[in-house]
């Protein structure tokens, strides 16, 4: 919502821009079948179409509106998404624009009780969170996407209708200059929480749905506090409810208030402006401040039983709502589009088994429930549903400052990239326990500094990758071997060699460690071997290199051998 | 008693009292709470841990 007089594209600090319907080729006649369309061109649906579009495989992208999704929304970018931004070509502007965050503070009524530190280390390129708001995230993606050659995004088409059948997918558009209807070999549905695909296939998402609602603002404001997440439970001044600020690019901040009774009283502007100058005044905050953009949220866990729908595939909010506390929603979304969309164009590109796409599921409806597990224990912590959970909360707050093993009941709980551990393409190699610490088989591999300006991720191609560590001064030749056998199709794969001391060996990318923190960082000794998917997640690891192992969980991250 | 509680379990120990707070009501929550608390001291058998115990829960009272 916005303020009174102002229309919802009126913004403080953005400004939104018009998308010009364009007349389709179908509307002109034409008739053929895309291999991959994707409705929604949200944050979600385009990170999908720019995945796709590396891996070389034309898109099409229709979206229902002229312009960016209205007002700030999710603003919690997690460093794993940052990495695939990175892959996606698109991170110096996230780089640019978002506020890098390690710190939070917890208050309870007038004091503040705890200091919370996410993990982080010098030797990480990204910050563990990253504060942007929504729009910059859509048009970063958005303007990529409009400059990639493989992609077509088609403004102002609304999808009506589909039929879906075992050899194609037809969609029914509307568009200002009338209906058509367009044929896909496989449709990604990225149409958000109200999803017209998922109504039109007469799918719905299960699960539960939670009392608590919160109001979530945004305003303008000079402040030098730093960026950090603030949480402030039994807040006197909002009759003892709990609130969370969060500071965004261009003085914005994000104050979020639970709301008690009538959610109708609650959302309008003059409610909302008192609400907010009490918090501000009892932060100390005096500077004055203009009010940019608000709405009102309920936290529920909802997701589809199945993510796969025959050719139809659910990417982002169309498949699962989770409440906003882990800031999981979007950060999910996005790992939902890469992991679809590399598997659909190795398919498309007849370089993996269409056994590739039944992995989806359970990696990414895994990634749901794991959220889910955590997401009903913060859920009744910051808005406690009973007398019961209130008095035991406020227990757990005052224990705090005084008790240490009382404080990871006020930690956030926030997102973590899920292990694909339990998937048909993760390879548990014979000798995988030998390992200590380290990356487990299925979970992303970690960012590591190489030297002064590079990371290992600067070095991955577009592929598979191997990461092999070496305490001698040459590589096997068992290795080299192999890897000239796990290309796929036009994508090279990408050998790198971890060395104590650095060699020379022909064309191979040796990486001196000579502090030996990346081999600690993979448990690794001389002889150690990681495969990596193109989404960055281990396919295996062997505390030894093992050349048939490595073949066989090559070809099984390929969903089998293509006959 | 030497070991800490763990985490998970104390979770657990988090949702169970919430619960039996709601099932006894309002007011009966101080002697439910004081009855458990009790039961627990007998059951540690170790006067100075209860001591301590009670100290730690009176601290940060508003
Ligand atoms: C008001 C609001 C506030 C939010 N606040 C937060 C927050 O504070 N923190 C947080 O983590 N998350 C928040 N979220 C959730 C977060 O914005 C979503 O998780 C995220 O946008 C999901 O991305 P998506 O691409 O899956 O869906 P969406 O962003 O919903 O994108 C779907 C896209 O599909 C298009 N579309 C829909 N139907 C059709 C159709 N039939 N044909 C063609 N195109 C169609 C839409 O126009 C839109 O562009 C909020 C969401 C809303 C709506």
């Amino acid at each position: 919502m916005k303020p009174s007089g102002k229309s919802e594209l009126d913004s403080l600090y953005f400004e939104y821009p018009n998308y010009p319907f364009q007349t389709p080729p179908e509307m002109r006649g034409e008739k053929r079948a895309h291999p991959v369309v994707i409705v929604g061109a949200g944050p979600v649906g385009l990170v999908a179409a720019l995945e796709l579009a590396r891996h070389d495989v034309p898109v099409v992208l229709l979206d229902d509106k002229a312009s960016l999704n209205e007002g700030s929304r999710a603003i919690c970018v997690s460093r794993y998404n940052y990495e695939t931004f990175q892959q996606l070509g698109v991170v110096s502007a996230f780089e640019e624009k978002g506020l890098g965050w390690t710190h939070g503070r917890c208050y309870y009524k007038e004091e503040q009780i705890y200091r919370l530190k996410m993990p982080h280390s010098n030797e990480e390129r990204f910050y563990p969170m990253y504060n942007i708001q929504q729009q910059y995230i859509e048009k970063y993606l958005a303007d990529a996407a409009l400059s990639s050659p493989n992609i077509s995004i088609r403004w102002q088409s609304k999808v009506s209708g589909i039929k879906a059948q075992s050899d194609g997918v037809m969609l029914d558009i509307e568009t200002p200059e009338g209906p058509y209807q367009i044929i896909a070999d496989h449709v990604l549905a990225a149409d958000g929480a109200r999803s017209v695909v998922r109504k039109e296939l007469g799918l719905r998402l299960k699960g539960d749905s939670y009392e608590g609602r919160y109001l979530i603002a945004d305003i303008q404001m000079q402040s030098d506090f730093p960026t950090e997440r603030r949480a402030f439970f039994s807040c006197p001044v909002l009759g003892d409810s709990t609130v969370l600020i969060h500071k965004q690019p261009d003085n914005i901040w994000r104050i979020d208030y639970q709301v008690e009774g009538n959610t109708e009283d609650a959302i309008k502007e003059g409610n909302v402006r008192s609400s907010i100058a009490a918090v501000l005044n009892f932060i100390g905050e005096s500077a004055p401040w203009e009010l940019e953009w608000w709405s009102i949220y309920n936290a529920s866990t909802l997701c589809l039983d199945d993510y796969r729908h025959g050719r139809v595939t659910f990417i982002g909010d169309s498949a699962h709502l989770v409440p906003i506390f882990g800031v999981r929603g979007l950060n999910n979304g996005i790992a939902d589009a890469v992991n679809a969309a590399w598997k659909l164009a190795y398919v498309i590109k007849g370089w993996a088994h269409e056994r590739i796409l039944e992995s989806y599921t359970p990696e990414r409806r895994g990634a749901t429930l794991d959220v889910f597990k955590s997401a009903g224990k913060s859920t009744r912590f910051m808005t406690p549903p009973t007398r019961g959970y209130r008095l035991l909360r406020d227990a757990i707050l005052s224990l705090t400052p005084n008790n240490s093993f009382a404080q990871p009941f006020a930690d956030p709980r926030q997102v973590s990239p899920y292990t694909y551990s339990a998937s048909p393409l993760t390879y548990e190699s014979v000798d995988s326990t030998e390992f200590s610490g380290g990356i487990v088989a299925g979970a992303p591999i970690v960012n590591m500094k190489v030297d002064k300006e590079n990371y290992l991720l600067d070095y991955l191609g577009l592929g598979f990758s191997g990461i092999y560590f070496c305490d001698q001064d040459s590589a096997p030749d068992a290795l080299t071997k192999l890897s000239s056998k796990l290309a796929v199709g036009s994508e090279p794969f990408k050998l790198l060699v971890i060395a104590k001391n650095e060699f020379y060996q022909g064309s191979l990318t040796v990486i001196e460690d000579a502090t030996g923190s990346i081999f600690d960082a993979y448990g690794a000794e001389d002889g150690s071997f990681y495969l990596v998917r193109p989404d960055r997640h281990v396919c295996g690891r062997w505390q030894n290199f093992n050349q048939n192992e490595v073949s066989q969980s090559f070809q099984m991250a390929l969903g089998g051998i293509v006959e | 008693m030497n070991v800490a509680m763990k985490f998970e379990d104390l979770e657990k120990v988090y949702d169970l009292l919430a619960e039996a707070i709601d099932r006894v009501g309002p007011d009966n929550e101080a002697i439910f709470l004081s009855k458990v608390c009790l039961v627990l001291s007998h059951k540690i058998g170790d006067l100075d841990l209860v001591e301590e115990s009670i100290k730690a829960g009176e601290q940060n009272i508003v």
